[in-house]
């Protein structure tokens, strides 16, 4: 096993990724921007450095240390220049506050398989397995495909959880006989409103979804409920459009908004665009399921 | 359905009554055995009995359609001055203890300051000091004992199931016809008769005692029933009468009467001694020929028999102890732990779950009572569906029920010599005690040795020679385990003794194999199991904190050794740096092999000590690992340690690990590295789960196969708290909106808004597997 990725988490005991019990690994690095990102620290392909302005205390020593002169020091806090930052880690270790934390790390393909494998026994009790998660896992598809090649060789179930943006013949199809199930992410129907909220045309998407139906790998639909993106009648009936004759489909996930991710903005220094909105709930959540479970004959839930 | 009118009318009152204090019981064993001074203690303790049962005031509550009172009026404590006389310093503050009060009237106090006197000198607490010898008398004086044993000297022992069985089958009379025919063919001039005689002379003056009782209760009904003007609660008197003229003297016919067999058999253990966790065992299997013979033969309805069973619920809510004010306190809460054994496996080893499994679950849920407390016991033919209901128990946040894993408990009983179709029958003690049934004296709570004292000591000595190797410094903590194991085994052999000389328990002997055989009190080891189970607390402490000091001090030479255990003294006192490096060493519940294996080997040594000793009922000791609470009382006593955990904080709960990061399956597995076949007198593994891992039904299966895995892993118990922390919090601010929170501490469930702030506190930092 060669391969390296670089991934910003690994999660046992996950019970809402996937049947079963599974272990999920959230790869780092994502082709898409959506504007409601609740893991923006799953966004960058690289390891990011997190700045909890909160319990900094202003001390300095890590403007001092920085080898790239990134970290500018300002009587608010500290402001890092993310373009010079080449992610080495040593102010994150001179802090004495735990301020600054570094999110993502690399690993080969070995060690997440040393850890996904750890739970065997849970996951054949509970039917689970590990879920490839981000970030989105085909942004590094050698990496993704090595986890799952080992997986299956050690008899684990494998899910894989993506916005489907991704080359088909080097990424998604070579690694389709690999996974036992495609957690695919329907963002919205209109080309140019999917390129608004998230930075790219559902084109491809669309044509991936087609052709792993095709392939015959079962999918999951999973569909992100954003006040002032997709929440419409007309946009989710245009979702359901996209999927109602599909074969593979055995079921479909309405995941409603959070602002959970919220913070996470701060701590990397950027701005959320999607602005203040409520959290999608009650009444509302239920219409939506039963638009879709009205128009498809396979279950759906919320998430 | 949920409960009826008449059982939330019950239960209101109930939960709005406070605890008190009943001076009677000690007034009337006072005068029983000043009439009797010359007699054999054992004849003495009989007619004591007798005088209370005769004498003390009983009622029937409005509604109320199973009866029996433990004192003069519900959740009030009688007072066993015989144990101790503890009580005589408490009547002042008993009333204004911030936690546990006890209401107390002055006529009551100045009742039992009047007492008090006559048993200086006789009781078991002074017996069992004086008995106390040489460096063990030492050891228990100092000030740095890291063993917590004085549950037993002051009090009665408890911890026991006994055969309910025998006297819904046999009634009383049966049982004293049994005695009788003893009496008879003992031989006065045999070696071992007279001593015999006045063991089965006892056991007749109970038994008639009992049946007394009983009558009492049913003249009563019947008065109360002559002036009861509403026609249809006549009837229930009437028919409450008739039952208590024939049980518990007579075999029950009924299921209405085999559960006031049961209520009164249950109750008069409670009265007699002072002993916690009288457990009612396996109540769904001894029960259901009753309630299926009455549901098909239409005597009573399943709503009745549903009524029926809330009703005895609420009973158990209605007895009390009070308990020596918690010097730190070994109880967190006030809790009688009667715990209720569900599920397994029958004596064909088929599955035993049935209607009244369930339906037990269900009246627990709808009463949302403290007491009694429940255990599901699991095993490879337990119905999901079972479990399922379990959790959905649990959801409420009650932590009731724990799982208990058969196929570990049994072959773990059998490996003590136990039959196979007892170790099967075994029920749950207390906490996560499995014991047989109606035939063992296990001594399960005896006692609890702080491990990480013990290794705050041992280092305390090294600080003189800090050159010391790792392995060097393991071999001198297992030194002191041991040095400190042989003193608490002293301290207990003392106070069984004691019990033995001063407080036979002929009552209880009645209900136990084989003490009717050999003619023999329960306290002199006339059961056939006797047990006595010491219980290591701080496990994962210790393991943490051997981890830390490998890392920090022998591989990365952080610090040296001397200069650690200085640093621990002052309590990190301007060493946090230090103390976050500590912190970061390898942690035992992470499913990692450098710290569990600290886990797994402390454990291994200290449960091969313990079960090298023998007690003087003729019995072995057995290991326990669990806390009960006493791990909060046990760290305020406790320094800083190597873990980075600062002085006076709460050890680890049972063997759940403190700092665990990796979420439950990591939990389990860490937990799971040790042997848990050694742990005869019990464990379990503590997690508490945020409720969003429990939504739907969906995630309810998945807790039930991490449990299944859990157990094929070869886990021994587990309890689940399923709660959110900010609900916690919202609780400590605001504890008059939460008094029906009840929460899992260790293998019990207690209000939340009773526990001492620092259970609190902990309850609440620990880890939340949240998704
Ligand atoms: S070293 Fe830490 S505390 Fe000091 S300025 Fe930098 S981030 Fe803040
Ligand atoms: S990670 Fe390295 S380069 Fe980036 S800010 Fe910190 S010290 Fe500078």
């Amino acid at each position: 096993m060669k391969a390296r990725g670089v991934i910003f988490n690994i999660q046992r005991y996950c019970v809402h990724d996937g049947p079963g019990i599974r272990t999920v690994i959230f790869l780092k690095g994502c082709p898409l921007r959506c504007i409601w990102c609740s893991n923006p620290e799953g966004q960058n392909p690289f390891p990011e450095v997190l700045y909890y302005e909160d319990r900094c205390k202003r001390c300095f020593i890590c403007v001092a240390i920085c080898p790239k002169r990134a970290i500018e020091a300002r009587d608010e806090g500290l402001v890092i220049n993310r373009q010079r930052c080449d992610s080495c880690g040593k102010c994150v270790e001179s802090c004495p506050n735990g301020a600054l934390e570094m999110v993502g790390e690399v690993k080969n393909a070995e060690e997440v398989l040393e850890v996904a494998g750890r739970d065997v026994k849970f996951y054949r009790d509970s039917g689970g397995g590990i879920t490839l998660s981000g970030g989105e896992p085909l942004y590094q598809p050698d990496f993704s495909m090595e986890i799952m090649r080992g997986a299956k060789r050690m008899g684990i179930d494998t899910a894989i959880e993506t916005c489907g943006h991704a080359p088909w013949e080097e990424a998604v199809k070579p690694l389709l006989p690999y996974a036992d199930l495609i957690l695919y992410d329907l963002k919205h129907s209109d080309p140019e409103a999917h390129k608004r909220y998230t930075g790219e045309s559902n084109e491809l998407i669309l044509k991936n979804l087609k052709l792993i139906d095709a392939y015959g790998r079962r999918m999951i639909i999973s569909i992100p409920l954003v006040p002032t993106v997709n929440m419409s009648k007309g946009v989710i009936d245009g979702i359901v459009r996209l999927i109602s004759d599909l074969k593979s489909v055995e079921g479909v996930v309405l995941r409603p908004y959070h602002a959970f991710g919220v913070p996470k903005y701060r701590l990397l220094g950027r701005n959320y665009q999607l602005g203040c909105v409520n959290p999608v709930e009650g009444e509302e959540l239920l219409y939506y399921k039963e638009l879709i479970s009205d128009a498809l004959n396979v279950p759906v839930k919320i998430a | 359905m949920g409960l009826t009118p008449r059982t939330r009318r019950i239960r209101d009152l109930l939960a709005s009554t406070k605890p008190s204090i009943c001076h009677e019981r000690a007034l009337l064993i006072t005068q029983a055995y000043m009439e009797s001074e010359d007699e054999p203690t054992i004849i003495k303790r009989a007619k004591a009995l007798d005088r209370i049962l005769t004498n003390m005031s009983i009622y029937i509550n409005e509604g109320e359609l199973i009866v029996g009172n433990q004192a003069s009026k519900p959740k009030a404590a009688p007072i066993f001055p015989e144990f101790g006389t503890w009580m005589e310093t408490q009547l002042d503050s008993v009333s204004e203890r911030p936690l546990y009060a006890f209401e107390i009237s002055e006529e009551a106090k100045k009742n039992l300051r009047n007492v008090f006197p006559y048993w200086r000198g006789k009781t078991v607490e002074e017996l069992g000091l004086s008995i106390l010898e040489g460096e063990a008398k030492r050891v228990f004086h100092d000030e740095d004992n890291p063993i917590i044993s004085t549950l037993f000297l002051r009090n009665g022992v408890g911890h026991i199931v006994v055969d309910y069985e025998k006297v819904l089958k046999n009634g009383f009379k049966r049982i004293k016809m049994d005695v009788e025919e003893k009496i008879k063919r003992t031989d006065p001039s045999d070696p071992e008769g007279l001593r015999k005689l006045a063991f089965y002379n006892s056991a007749s003056i109970v038994c008639d005692a009992v049946i007394k009782f009983s009558e009492r209760y049913s003249k009563l009904a019947m008065e109360l029933s002559e002036m009861c003007k509403d026609p249809i609660r006549k009837e229930e008197l009437l028919k409450i009468s008739k039952i208590c003229e024939s049980v518990p003297a007579n075999p029950a016919r009924t299921f209405h009467e085999a559960l006031q067999a049961l209520w009164f058999t249950h109750l008069i253990i409670q009265i007699e001694s002072d002993g916690l966790a009288i457990s009612p065992g396996r109540m769904d299997q001894y029960l259901y020929p009753y309630f299926k013979h009455d549901v098909e033969k239409g005597i009573v309805t399943e709503r009745e028999a549903e009524e029926l069973i809330q009703c005895l619920w609420l009973k158990f809510n209605e007895v009390r102890k009070v308990n020596e004010p918690p010097k730190g306190g070994v109880y967190g809460g006030v809790t009688m732990s009667q715990m209720i054994t569900l599920g397994g496996i029958n004596d064909d080893g088929g599955d035993a779950t049935n209607e009244l499994s369930y339906l037990f679950l269900k009246v627990d849920g709808d009463v949302m009572m403290e007491q009694p407390t429940l255990c599901v016991r699991v095993n490879e033919s337990t119905p999901d569906e079972l479990m399922f209901e379990a959790i959905k128990l649990l959801k409420r946040g009650t932590g009731k029920p724990v799982f208990f894993n058969d196929h570990v408990i049994i072959p773990t009983l059998l490996s003590l010599g136990v039959p196979l179709r007892e170790a099967r029958g075994y029920a749950i003690v207390g906490c996560e005690e499995p014991t047989t049934v109606g035939n063992a004296y296990g001594w399960t709570n005896a006692a609890f040795l702080n491990l990480a004292k013990v290794l705050e000591l041992t280092l305390k000595e090294i600080k003189e020679s800090p050159g010391i190797g790792f392995d060097e410094l393991i071999g001198k903590f297992y030194e002191k385990l041991n040095y400190y194991v042989r003193h608490m085994i002293a301290m207990l052999n003392a106070w069984d003794l004691a019990h033995q000389e001063r407080a036979p328990t002929p009552y209880l002997s009645l209900l136990v194999d084989d003490c009717i055989e050999k003619g023999l009190d329960i306290t002199a080891g006339g059961a056939r199991y006797n047990y006595t189970g010491p219980q290591g607390i701080g496990l994962a402490d210790v393991a943490d904190s051997l981890a830390a000091i490998k890392k920090v001090v022998y591989e990365d030479g952080i610090v040296p050794l001397g200069e650690l255990i200085e640093v621990l003294e002052e309590n990190f006192l301007g060493r946090e740096g230090l103390r976050q490096k500590l912190l970061k060493a390898p942690k035992y519940g992470n499913d990692m092999d450098e710290a569990d294996i600290y886990a797994k080997e402390v454990a291994k040594r200290y449960c091969a000590e313990v079960s090298g000793y023998r007690n003087p009922r003729g019995g072995v000791y057995r290991p326990g690992l669990y806390s009960v609470a006493a791990h909060a009382s046990a760290g305020a006593n406790t320094k800083a340690l190597p873990s980075g955990r600062r002085a006076g904080e709460p050890l680890a709960n049972n063997i759940s690990p403190v700092y665990d990061l990796q979420g439950p399956t990591a939990a389990a597995k860490s937990a799971s590295k040790i042997d848990h076949y050694l742990i005869s007198n019990g464990t379990a593994l503590t997690i508490t789960f945020h409720p969003s891992v429990a939504r739907s039904d969906d995630d309810v299966r998945k807790l039930i196969a991490f449990v299944r895995t859990f157990f094929r892993l070869g886990g021994f118990g587990i309890g689940m708290n399923i709660i959110t922390s900010e609900v916690l919090r919202d609780a400590q601010r605001y504890p008059e909106r939460y008094q029906g929170l009840l929460v899992r501490v260790s293998g019990y469930s207690a209000r939340f808004v009773d526990l001492p702030k620092s259970l609190q506190d902990e309850i609440i930092r620990r880890t939340e597997h949240i998704l």
